[in-house]
């Protein structure tokens, strides 16, 4: 929960901004995250959303994603194993994002 | 709150039932995991299984956690159960604050039953009155 586990890295000419986050995202810090992508989405029109070290996700995370999903395009990395292909797949969030798995 | 006596540690799939009633807010989110974190290798439920638990229980909680917002006429609780069963795990997750239709489903919301049913067997969700109980099966 430290103000780490949302980081973005400044966009230049060549690479849109990235938003690496890390550990787990719900309810309670959700907010947190919301502020990062919109930070990151007001300098770019598109941007890569780094989900690969998060431990836990959930519908929170989700509806922050399509938020900025609406007016951002998004790319998405996210871990090979685990829930979050599932929970992608079911919200459709995997439909407005093109999503990216890492080991 | 979640104990696990000495005699029922020697079968795996036989750990003591874990419970846990916390006040129905974001910050009891994280208590939920930990908990289960702690308690699913106990009941000797691998790491992906465990993982689909703590996403469906999350999933739940959450749902729970605002049903209190909407009701904030009362202190809401959330209480999450766990044990192990014959063949895989019966999870409980219940709530007393006051149940709402959904409105509408904008983008990325009202997933959360059809969520629920791709990470665990079977989710029996019972709203009342007097609150939510949301029911799941996960055989392992």
């Amino acid at each position: 929960m430290n103000n780490r586990q949302f980081q973005m890295s400044a966009a230049d000419a060549e690479q849109p901004p990235v938003v690496t986050a890390s550990g787990d995202i719900d309810l309670a810090n959700v907010n947190e995250f919301s502020e990062v992508l919109n930070r990151a989405a007001a300098d770019s029109d598109t941007i890569t959303v780094d989900l690969s070290e998060v431990t836990y996700c959930d519908s929170a995370a989700v509806r922050a994603l399509f938020a900025v999903a609406a007016t951002t395009k998004l790319a998405l990395i996210v871990p090979a194993m685990g829930p979050i292909i599932t929970l992608l797949n079911i919200s459709g969030l995997d439909r407005v994002a093109t999503v990216a798995t890492r080991d | 709150m979640t104990k696990i006596s000495g005699a029922s540690s020697t079968d795996a799939r036989q750990p003591a039932p874990m419970r846990v009633l916390l006040p129905a807010i974001p910050a009891s989110l994280a208590v939920i995991r930990a908990h289960l974190r702690k308690w699913l290798p106990t009941a000797a439920v691998n790491a992906s299984a465990a993982a689909e638990v703590l996403l469906a229980v999350g999933e739940a909680a959450s749902n729970a956690v605002e049903h209190a917002v909407r009701d904030a006429a009362h202190n809401v609780v959330v209480e999450v159960t766990a044990r192990a069963t014959d063949t895989g795990l019966a999870l409980t997750v219940k709530d007393n604050g006051r149940w709402h239709a959904p409105q509408s489903s904008p983008r990325g919301r009202g997933h959360g039953s059809r969520l629920m049913r791709a990470l665990v067997d079977t989710v029996t969700i019972t709203p009342t009155p007097q609150g939510t109980t949301v029911e799941m099966r996960k055989e392992l």
